[in-house]
């Protein structure tokens, strides 16, 4: 019976607490004059977390009057994920100004009642635009430039959308894209086939493209040439995928017992410097039983350059033998790992990465084994000098 | 038992009107003439109780003479294919003795070329035999026509067998696959109308012999599927050949092998695309998961996937083109832009690609979301001249979090929140700003209200460009509100409303 007032009271919490949240797609619509020009268009009111809800939907803007919204209420339940509602779109005539005409459908949503104090309640009201180009007089383009990620040595394209806003037709555009490295450097550039382009109308231009750069970020610039003009669009992109690579783990100058230094060399094969990067270690044994972590300095590694990160491990209580050396390289919000098989003797500390086939030059015993033999070596060596301790005492 | 009886009474007669159906057609006709225009066998020197003499005499006037309606050859030597009708004591002026005597030397013989004789004696000849003549005895005997004594030599012809013949022979598919069963056909002639023919095969898979010998009886001159080799029988690479031959009971052909065939590589089925859905108008997602259905594969491959994602509805010059995908399954690693997208996806079994899927296609379209973490900021019962805000987090500010897919643009308005005439909206009774939260560098800060300013009910702009990136898309609204001298100790509230837009 006590756990009631409790469960009241988290559920008080749990609404109290409620977030509001609303979405719409599209956030923005185009649509291209012509003269009354009548259109329905779609929007999708989105319930992201799941309530129920009222909401308001009007229009507002300079286009605001050539716009009838058919449902000025809705309901969305908690069960909706989302609601399609639509508004009519009636265009005049003629709209005097060529380019841009925008309107916005407000969907507001219908807050519920404020509580007591000195409160202030959130409401939420999301907008999707409507733009309602008039073609510009003469000839005039606008390019969207889309870009993929690339592969080193692997053809793949980039496209560019071509929208014809001109009130005459485009007889002859071509693209010319231009690749830059992080210097601002230009690379490379490529050109697209000639097309033509209706006036109103849209074409895609493809253009092939065979990376032969090292991994990294770029950046493309797309010049539309078209009947003496010309429009730009850019836009990032990048080849290969960001990773650091551990190439190598060494000790120098090791004696069991002290502090033993760990130089990593760390590879960054991509063509901007990577700030940052800290690697965690971990020794450990075959039963995962963990001896030490430690976490580095940061450092940041050159383009297409090496770094050495600095681990250390206190060996005071340490006995030879093997042991695993998990590093985790941690940038950029990514992360690389490797284990490394460590053989712990007396005088050194050899490294080798799992899996990997130890050649036989390097094809030692470990210094467990090794230790072993020289203990039975030393019991053989006391158990023959006690037998001759004891032959002697006999004898005399 | 009754059954059985029956039918066993049945298959009895059955065979038996076989056996009658091959003799029923006997063509030899022999009769007793003056003039014999056919074959003349013997002479007789009456048409009853007769002496007899060899065809090579001219003694007698009556001959037995014979032939052969459907054209087969008829003689009367006695060599080659014969048979003994009897044994005359002389060349002319004979007595006669069954062929089994033996005490005359001078033989009476009926033959052919192009058929075997079968000649006995009966006191009546059968339906499918021809009575040639009769003996009055054993030995020392007189002969007459069919009607004078009651031993008749009785007669049929029977063609010679010629080997049935295959004329034809095929399998089927050309191009055999782990899935297809692997058929022979065969046409068979055999210019023995009556033969029953019979086609034989047997199979054999990296040439050692598959399941049992294939019998099929077949229509002369007619195409015969004779017998299938079950794809369940073989995999890909084995080789297949096919040994057959025709018989038709009394000779068979030699045996035939068909050209070596290999099994192919099937290729994989052709996937299925599941999402996103096809035609979606109202997609959101910028790094999709491109899900499609497993495809199947007959010889059991293991399958890698390649996706194609392209701006144009043919999917030409894709944006993606990544092959070797492990899984039924793609995430789109960088944002898309927005546009229509096409897409499609085939198998690979590491020799050859299966069918592309259909082409799909969804909309990306740019969608502004808007999550407000908390509802309400009490900020408790207040006093005249106090002040209050939530930069110190007591009590929270609200948190506004870009759940869309595209930057967005955030103004802030409010209906009033005090009545005391001093401070209506517009003034520094009740203000906001914005700052960074857990997660900096979520928006423009330039471009934001990110000192005190005060709330008014027509929209102001708070935040310029807050991210969508989840890492980055949360920014805190701070409030700040200050009890007025002249301000009522009554409850007070307020609405504000977050406006977001795509920036």
């Amino acid at each position: 019976m006590k756990l009631k007032p409790i469960l009241l009271i988290i559920i008080i919490f749990v609404l109290a607490s409620q977030t509001y949240a609303l979405g719409i797609a599209p956030s923005s619509s185009d649509v291209i004059f012509e003269p009354r020009l009548e259109k329905t268009i779609q929007i999708k009111v989105i319930n992201n977390v799941h309530k129920d809800f009222d909401a308001v939907v009007y229009a507002e803007g300079t286009l605001a009057e050539y716009i009838t919204i058919e449902n000025p209420t809705i309901s969305l339940s908690k069960d909706q994920d989302s609601k399609i509602i639509s508004y009519r779109l009636n265009l005049p005539k003629k709209l005097k100004k060529q380019g841009i005409h925008e309107a916005k459908i407000v969907v507001r949503e219908i807050p519920k009642k404020t509580k007591g104090g000195t409160t202030i309640t959130t409401a939420v009201a999301i907008v999707s635009k409507l733009k309602v180009i008039v073609p510009y007089k003469g000839k005039y383009a606008e390019i969207k430039l889309f870009v993929t990620n690339f592969k080193q040595n692997k053809e793949s394209n980039f496209a560019v959308e071509v929208i014809n806003l001109g009130t005459q037709d485009i007889l002859e555009a071509k693209a010319v894209i231009d690749i830059y490295g992080p210097l601002n450097n230009k690379l490379e550039t490529i050109t697209s086939d000639k097309t033509s382009v209706k006036s109103k109308d849209k074409e895609i231009l493809t253009v092939k493209w065979t990376p032969r750069l090292g991994s990294g970020s770029y950046h493309a610039v797309a010049t539309l040439l078209y009947d003496d003009l010309n429009t730009k669009d850019e836009k990032s992109f990048t080849i290969g995928k960001l990773k650091l690579d551990i190439v190598s783990i060494s000790v120098t100058g090791f004696k069991l017992g002290g502090i033993a230094k760990f130089d990593i060399l760390v590879e960054n094969d991509w063509n901007m410097e990577i700030p940052g990067v800290y690697a965690e270690t971990t020794v450990k044994d075959d039963n995962g039983k963990i001896y030490t972590q430690f976490k580095t300095a940061s450092a940041d590694i050159p383009d297409f350059g090496k770094q050495e990160l600095n681990a250390y491990w206190d060996t005071a209580k340490v006995i030879p033998g093997a042991y695993k050396f998990d590093i985790i390289l941690n940038y950029l919000n990514q992360k690389t790992e490797k284990v490394f098989d460590i053989i712990v003797e007396y005088d050194k500390i050899t490294a080798t990465l799992v899996g990997k086939v130890i050649s036989a030059e390097e094809e030692e015993k470990p210094a467990l084994v090794k230790s072993v033999y020289i203990l039975i070596f030393l019991v053989v060596i006391l158990i023959i000098f006690n037998i001759f301790i004891y032959f002697k005492k006999i004898r005399k | 038992m009754n059954n059985t009886k029956a039918f066993a009474g049945i298959g009895i007669l059955f065979l038996s009107l076989i056996v009658l159906s091959q003799f029923s057609n006997s063509s030899l006709s022999c009769n007793v003439v003056t003039t014999c225009s056919y074959t003349d066998i013997f002479h007789i020197s009456d048409e009853t109780n007769a002496h007899a003499e060899l065809a090579n005499n001219s003694n007698y006037n009556y001959k037995i003479c014979c032939n052969d309606t459907d054209g087969l050859d008829i003689g009367n030597s006695c060599s080659g294919y014969y048979n003994t009708l009897l044994h005359l004591s002389n060349q002319t002026n004979a007595h006669a003795e069954l062929n089994n005597e033996s005490n005359y030397n001078f033989d009476i013989c009926i033959s052919s070329t192009d058929s075997f004789f079968n000649c006995s004696y009966e006191s009546g000849c059968s339906s499918y035999e021809t009575c040639i003549a009769s003996v009055s005895g054993s030995t020392n005997a007189h002969v007459g026509n069919c009607t004078d004594y009651t031993t008749k030599i009785c007669c049929n012809i029977t063609a010679n067998n010629t080997a049935p013949t295959i004329i034809a022979n095929a399998t089927s598919p050309i191009n055999v696959y782990t899935n297809t069963d692997w058929k022979l056909n065969l046409t068979v002639t055999d210019p023995d109308s009556e033969d029953t023919i019979t086609a034989y095969a047997q199979f054999y898979v990296n040439g050692t012999s598959s399941g049992s010998l294939h019998s099929l009886v077949v229509t002369n001159g007619t195409n015969t599927n004779v017998a299938n080799l079950l794809s369940s029988t073989f995999n890909k690479g084995a080789t297949l050949i096919a040994e057959f031959w025709a018989g038709d009971a009394t000779e068979n052909t030699t045996k035939y092998n068909t050209t070596e065939v290999t099994v192919l590589n099937s290729p994989p089925s052709q996937v299925i695309l599941s999402y996103p859905e096809n035609d979606d108008q109202f997609f959101t997602n910028r790094t999709p998961r491109f899900n499609w259905t497993a495809a199947t594969d007959a010889d059991n491959d293991q399958l890698t996937y390649q996706i194609q994602v392209s701006l144009n509805p043919d999917v030409s010059g894709p944006l993606t083109n990544e092959t070797g995908v492990s899984n039924e399954y793609y995430i789109q690693p960088l944002e898309l832009d927005f546009a229509i997208y096409y897409w499609k996806v085939r198998a690979n079994d590491s020799e050859e690609y299966g069918e592309w899927s259909d082409i799909w296609n969804f909309t990306l379209v740019p969608s502004v979301s808007i999550i407000v973490t908390q509802d309400t900021i009490n900020f408790g019962t207040m006093t005249q001249f106090e002040v209050n805000d939530t930069t110190n987090n007591q009590p929270a500010p609200f948190e506004l979090e870009n759940d869309g897919n595209t930057e967005a643009n955030i103004s802030v308005n409010s209906t009033s929140l005090w009545t005391s005439s001093l401070a209506q909206l517009n003034t520094s009774y009740y203000q906001f700003k914005a700052d960074n939260s857990t997660e900096s560098n979520s928006f423009d800060w330039v471009n934001s209200q990110i000192i005190w300013a005060n709330m008014s009910d027509f929209y102001k702009s708070i935040i310029g460009t807050l991210n969508h990136t989840d890492s980055k898309d949360l920014a805190e609204i701070d409030i700040k509100v200050e009890v007025a001298s002249d301000e009522p100790p009554v409850a007070k509230s307020a609405v504000l409303t977050f406006q977001a837009e795509e920036s």
